[in-house]
């Protein structure tokens, strides 16, 4: 509660729970171009797209699992979700994770669509450029302006008619000529580590492994090793959830932020990032680390979509991370950083009820580099129809929003 | 309650108290000294099974250890338990032969007609058609590892695995994945204890082999003119003499070639139809009928009788039984196995013919066999770890998928290494840190129920049964930490300490 008292209260109830409202009309990076004699963007008023960045790279094989895929557990011989598990089945062989029960009933009702192995091709591996990658909607490598793809949107929509709602700092909103924040709720960032019995199986057998012989040596050196990479991987993900909201607090702070969003109906644009998701060790399965953050961004969504009430049926929430994760279970019984993972559409315009798109599937000669997921779906293609079919942008301005990007249509997500 | 440490010994005592009858030994005794079992049982035990599971260090010593052996060495004669049968009537790929596979499995008529006119079948049809291979290959594995973990034919199922490496078909090549169960249940486990050089000709006209080392590739084209046709493909060749003479033969790159020549023709014939016998075709057309000499032996060009010959030559060259005799040696009881235990296992060999079997009982009723200097000598590869872990703390394989892939995760995954024979048999290569520690998580995982497809759930795996499987083996450092271990680390302190890493 420390955090309304503070600040985020006054933030919700009106003109002054804007912590951070920034104009940059002639003065931003991009500048507002005139329209060029074009034909005016046409805004839908009341039409929203709601970004949910899931920072960390979630693994799109435990949200969306491929549990009856006997390679699936072969891969993943101690974190893979059964076919049993309990989850929601979501057809094409795959089941909601258990955890994430709370968005069951709108894929049920067809407002929630799951896109399976998605991904922006050619996105950087490591965390830091592939969220810049996100956030210019291009990869670094395929050029691309310097501003955010949210941004470049929020200016093609119609400049300082639009507004944006915004929870936490991004790259992918800048350019942006308007933008309010309603600060987050803070609280620390939520990491993986072993399982506690783990620790104390090393603990025990170093003492059993103690000595001069060679296999004492080698379990040494190999302990050793382990915790070096281990705390390695542990630092990695602290950076990797820096600016998000700890996935924790995000289900109490999601209903006030959709609450917000339900008032502003000019605003055409929302993001906020969620973070946790950097599973290198201590993954879990159908329960632990893993299936808690899962729990609690469902949780976020479903009252994300509660706090917006009437105005879902006007609202596409977009749940989509900097990359997916391999398909392989790690030594530390986690995940690795991969390329496919799962992008979450919600809201009455999805045409939900269904996984979208192509499931390239886990044979070895299928996967990307020999570990991951492909991208069999660029996650382009659904922002991409949101923004032209929901959103009014022209579909000639697409390349401005996402350059050197152009959509297939061979996907479709909205009724 | 008392504190943990004695329900620990209590219980211990009881499951002797048990097995004491047929050991035949006195209580009084065994409480003071710990399990009582001799050594020669244990060492019968860990070599000839994957690791004891309950209740069989009691039997053996019970039947005494000669009869155990020979009980071993005369596998048809040993029932197996209805559960590997309920686990293999779950893989449906596993009761078709060659052939069946590749109607089932292998590209669709329509793809097969379009290859058969000389094109290609489009990438995606041969997408699918590799998708299902390696969900194929995956049931040959899921099989494997269910029958090292339940059979009671135990040496047999080593010396499957033992063939199925030295026999390697290399890394996965082609439409081979299809076919690495067929070659398994077609031309290993018929002869794995059987002659030498049956096993020798069944392996080499198998289509696995045949398309995993490329000997379909080797022909020659008889109607050409002045020898144009030629596509000698001498893999297999150097392949199979390294697999029979042994990496310091006297073989000559000569004898290679000529080798090469000689399964010229030897084809995979599996979509022929009604004539063919479990997919292997020669076609005498691609075949080079000249006469070639092969280690000093004359090969009259007579087609296909050819094969047959050399791999007799091969079969019964003594630098093969030299050659077999020093890897069964090592297999069995050390990397570096004592050269007169070696000279006489391969004269057993020779004497013979290459009889499997025998060879085996002259090591195993060797002296050398039962010395104490090879107790507990070895490190286990990953298989053996995994294999052993699951037996002693009772667990099934309803589904070993998880297992299979455990076994991956920790560097041996079934088929999958190149080189002529497979993984390593000697212990030592596989003493790696990163190997160890990982190897520790599992025995974690494994206790903590982690591993699906065992029938092993957390909690069910005690350390005072588990003790009482592994018997003297546990030391007692360990007996003592896994009882001041939390119950649920116990068990996993047993199937992680340094003693069960070796056997």
């Amino acid at each position: 509660m420390f955090f309304l008292a503070g600040m985020g209260l006054l933030g919700l109830v009106g003109p002054g729970s804007v912590l951070a409202a920034r104009s940059r009309k002639g003065g931003g990076r991009e500048g507002r171009e005139p329209a060029k004699g074009e034909a005016k963007p046409s805004w839908r008023a009341g039409k929203q797209l709601v970004v949910v960045f899931l920072q960390g790279g979630p693994d799109g094989l435990s949200i969306a699992a491929p549990a009856g895929d006997p390679l699936y557990r072969a891969l993943r011989p101690t974190i893979a979700l059964a076919p049993d598990c309990g989850g929601a089945d979501l057809g094409r062989g795959f089941v909601l994770h258990p955890a994430m029960a709370a968005l069951a009933p709108y894929y049920a009702r067809n407002k929630l669509a799951v896109l399976p192995a998605c991904g922006l091709p050619g996105a950087a591996q490591s965390h830091a450029p592939a969220q810049a990658d996100f956030a210019r909607g291009t990869a670094a490598k395929a050029g691309g302006g310097r501003t955010g793809w949210l941004g470049r949107l929020a200016l093609a929509l119609g400049g300082g008619t639009s507004q944006m709602l915004v929870a936490t700092p991004s790259e992918a909103y800048d350019g942006a000529p308007h933008y309010n924040m309603i600060a987050p709720p803070g609280r620390g960032p939520s990491l993986p580590g072993l399982p506690v019995e783990d620790q104390a199986l090393y603990d025990d057998v170093a003492r059993l492994y103690a000595g001069k012989e060679p296999l004492a040596k080698a379990f040494a050196k190999g302990r050793e090793d382990r915790q070096d990479a281990l705390a390695k991987v542990l630092e990695e993900s602290r950076k990797a959830v820096a600016g998000a909201i700890p996935a924790p607090a995000f289900a109490d702070f999601a209903e006030r932020f959709g609450r917000e969003l339900a008032k502003r109906r000019d605003a055409a644009l929302a993001y906020l990032a969620v973070g946790g998701f950097d599973t290198h060790s201590g993954q879990g399965g159908a329960k632990g680390y893993l299936a808690d953050r899962l729990q609690e961004t469902a949780v976020g969504l479903a009252r994300l979509a509660e706090g917006l009430g009437k105005a879902l049926d006007d609202t596409v929430i977009l749940a989509v991370g900097e990359f997916g994760r391999g398909v392989r279970e790690n030594r530390f019984g986690g995940t690795d950083n991969g390329q496919g993972g799962v992008v979450l559409l919600l809201g009455g315009p999805v045409a939900g009820g269904r996984v979208c798109g192509e499931w390239p599937g886990l044979a070895a000669h299928r996967l990307a580099g020999g570990r991951d997921v492909a991208v069999a779906t660029d996650w382009r293609e659904a922002a991409g129809q949101i923004a032209v079919r929901h959103l009014g942008l022209p579909e000639k301005r697409l390349a401005e929003i996402f350059p050197g990007f152009s959509p297939s249509g061979g996907l479709s997500v909205l009724g | 309650m008392p504190p943990a440490r004695i329900v620990f010994v209590t219980r211990l005592v009881l499951g002797l108290a048990l097995a004491l009858p047929v050991l035949g030994v006195t209580v009084a005794g065994a409480a003071e000294a710990g399990p009582a079992v001799a050594p020669d049982v244990v060492q019968a035990v860990s070599r000839l099974t994957y690791g004891p599971a309950p209740g069989d260090l009691a039997a053996v010593a019970a039947m005494g250890v000669s009869v155990f052996i020979e009980g071993q060495l005369a596998p048809e004669a040993i029932e197996e338990p209805k559960a590997l049968a309920e686990a293999l009537e779950a893989l449906p790929t596993q009761s078709m032969d060659t052939v069946r596979l590749f109607r089932e499995y292998g590209p669709p008529a329509d793809a097969a007609a379009v290859a058969a006119a000389g094109g290609k079948p489009g990438a995606d049809t041969m997408r699918q058609v590799f998708d299902r291979a390696e969900l194929v290959a995956l049931e040959a594995a899921k099989a494997r590892l269910s029958r090292a973990i339940l059979s009671k034919r135990q040496l047999y199922e080593l010396m499957v695995a033992f063939w199925c490496e030295h026999l390697s078909l290399g890394a996965p090549k082609g439409l081979a994945q299809l076919w690495q169960g067929s070659f398994e249940r077609e031309a290993v486990r018929p002869n794995a204890l059987g002659k030498f050089p049956d096993l020798l000709a069944a392996t080499a006209r198998h289509p696995a082999m045949l398309i995993a080392r490329g000997n379909w590739k080797n022909v020659v084209h008889r109607e050409a003119a002045g020898g144009k046709g030629e596509a000698i493909d001498p893999a297999y060749a150097a392949v199979l003499i390294h697999q029979t003479l042994g990496p310091g033969g006297p073989q000559k790159p000569a004898d290679t070639l000529a080798l090469a020549r000689i399964l010229t023709g030897w084809r995979v014939g599996a979509a022929r139809g009604a004539a063919d016998t479990g997919g292997f075709y020669f076609d005498v057309d691609l075949h080079d009928p000249s006469d070639k000499t092969l280690l000093g032996h004359t090969v009259k060009g007579t087609g296909l009788a050819e094969g047959a010959a050399a791999l007799d030559i091969l079969a019964a060259h003594p630098a093969t039984a030299r050659s077999i005799a020093r890897k069964l040696a090592v297999y069995f009881l050390a990397d570096e196995p004592p050269a007169p235990l070696v000279a006489r296992l391969a004269e057993a060999f020779s004497g013979s013919g290459g009889d499997i079997r025998q060879t085996l009982r002259a090591l195993f009723t060797s002296p050398e066999f039962f010395d104490p200097k090879y107790r507990g000598n070895r490190f286990k590869s990953p298989l053996r770890q995994v294999v052993s872990a699951v037996r002693a703390a009772g667990g099934g394989a309803a589904d070993a998928t998880a297992l299979a892939g455990v076994l991956a995760g920790l560097g041996q995954p079934f088929y999958a290494v190149d080189g002529p024979e497979g993984y390593p048999v000697a212990a030592g290569p596989w003493l790696k840190p990163d190997g160890l520690v990982r190897r520790v998580s599992f025995a974690g995982d494994l206790a903590a129920g982690r591993i699906p497809g065992l029938g092993l759930s957390a909690g069910k795996i005690s350390r005072d049964a588990l003790a009482a499987t592994l018997g003297p083996t546990v030391g007692e450092d360990t007996l003592q930490t896994a009882a001041k271990a939390p119950a649920a680390v116990g068990a996993a302190v047993i199937l992680a300490a340094p003693e069960a890493m070796r056997y």
